[in-house]
């Protein structure tokens, strides 16, 4: 499994967040990246969490290419018209990912991403919070859970790469193994054998070993990667700082 | 300090590229028109988007006449992902548009080569390779839904990825990746200055 760092930045701070509310700041866009570019995580995803402004889109843009990442990036967070998303590839991301657009069904912007930068680059990105029934998914719009629309499964099929199960009940959370394979139960109906499937949500480093192969990769949110934490993703994907 | 042409044309990861280029000390320059060659001492052909809209851009600029001048040079061509795509031929993503043609293989789905849909994720490069030999190159990052492979009985030795597609090929004056030098951190540094290295 890919083991990737997730970073949720507002107003160009990166922050911690614990069940999906934001908690701290812990240091600046750059200075992260930098320290996750040098222990050599295997990807870095930065979630942009202000939905709007654009002067704070163009500084976090500023911070990514000051970090100079050799890394694969993902990026997103607010992508709802199509300068959003021209706007976010002028960082050079190696993905982009989207939810807004996903959950209302704007598939004219999902069309032009995806013949800009190709389905492969094309991420879904569903936080989500299991329910008796299955899984509910946020919808930013309208800041609530709701059901994934039919309609945007068949997107999801169309246009993109890999999904993110981002689960907004255990971020920040130290999950057991027994609690993350629970939860990622509640997301199998919504999976297709079409799509990359990387499960986030209480991951935490010291388990990795024990986790079974439950996904193509796995997030583990920043809520566990200030300070010392890099050190500990270096030793566990074993790479050396250059 | 050598100058490196990167194909620009509104597609594609120009500045990880020109980043990648300085750190390995060298000068990297936006090609937008043929012309603009003329200083360079070696070309990059970048490797994210579609491949449809690329080499409908490569065609406008008149850019692809470039690379295909450049197979009757020594200059060396680094073709990245779908920089490497757009060299072969017939390709299952350009909706009925051709690649150049300049090496001997063509482009279909990971599925049809016998892979998975989507190959993301690190690939540990052979301690026998070549590539891993001579670049002290350690592991490299794939992203890609289509990949390369050989149309016949060839007169060279690709090192294939496990997706069953061509990961690396030097073909006469032409070095094409499926991976991203600019995105496997310090193997790709070496990667690309071992390449550019005899310039």
């Amino acid at each position: 499994m890919r083991i990737i760092a997730g970073v949720s930045v507002l107003d160009n701070r990166v922050v911690q967040s614990r069940r999906w509310s934001v908690t701290q700041a812990v240091g600046t866009l750059e200075h992260v990246l930098r320290a996750l570019d040098r222990y050599e995580v295997d990807e870095i995803v930065v979630n942009n969490i202000r939905r709007e402004a654009v002067e704070v889109k163009t500084s976090l843009l500023a911070s990514i290419r000051a970090a100079e990442v050799f890394t694969p990036l993902s990026l997103g967070g607010g992508i709802r018209r199509l300068e959003d998303f021209d706007h976010y590839y002028q960082a050079s991301p190696e993905r982009v990912f989207f939810t807004s657009a996903l959950m209302n069904q704007n598939e004219e912007l999902l069309e032009y991403a995806c013949s800009v930068i190709g389905q492969q680059g094309m991420i879904a990105f569903l936080p989500f919070k299991a329910h008796q029934h299955g899984a509910l998914f946020f919808n930013p719009s309208i800041n609530q859970f709701e059901p994934l629309p039919p309609a945007s499964q068949r997107l999801i099929r169309t246009y993109f790469d890999e999904v993110v199960f981002y689960n907004t009940e255990a971020e920040g959370e130290l999950s057991t193994i027994s609690a993350i394979t629970s939860a990622v139960a509640s997301i199998a109906p919504y999976r297709s054998d079409q799509n990359g499937f990387i499960y986030a949500g209480g991951i935490r480093p010291d388990i990795l070993d024990a986790l079974p192969q439950i996904a193509d990769g796995v997030i583990i949110e920043n809520a566990l990667l200030y300070q010392e934490e890099p050190l500990k993703m270096r030793q566990l994907t074993g790479s050396e700082i250059v | 300090m050598n100058r490196v042409g990167i194909i620009d044309v509104g597609v594609g990861n120009i500045h990880t590229i020109e980043r990648m280029l300085q750190k390995v000390g060298r000068f990297g320059l936006s090609i937008r028109r043929p012309e603009d060659f003329q200083q360079c001492d070696a070309l990059i052909i970048p490797g994210v988007g579609s491949a449809a809209s690329f080499l409908s851009k490569l065609k406008h600029t008149k850019l692809d006449r470039l690379v295909t001048e450049l197979s009757e040079s020594d200059i060396k061509v680094v073709g990245i992902c779908l920089g490497m795509q757009i060299l072969g031929g017939t390709n299952e993503e350009a909706e009925g548009q051709n690649g150049l043609n300049l090496i001997p293989y063509r482009v279909v789905k990971n599925e049809n080569a016998g892979g998975i849909p989507s190959h993301t994720g690190w690939m540990t490069l052979p301690e026998t390779s070549e590539l891993r030999q001579q670049s002290k190159a350690e592991r490299v990052f794939f992203n890609h839904r289509y990949t390369c492979v050989p149309d016949a009985e060839l007169d060279y030795e690709p090192l294939f990825n496990d997706s069953n597609g061509i990961a690396y090929l030097h073909y006469q004056n032409f070095y094409a990746m499926q991976f991203h030098p600019e995105k496997s951190q310090h193997s790709g540094l070496n990667i690309m200055n071992n390449i550019l290295g005899n310039l």
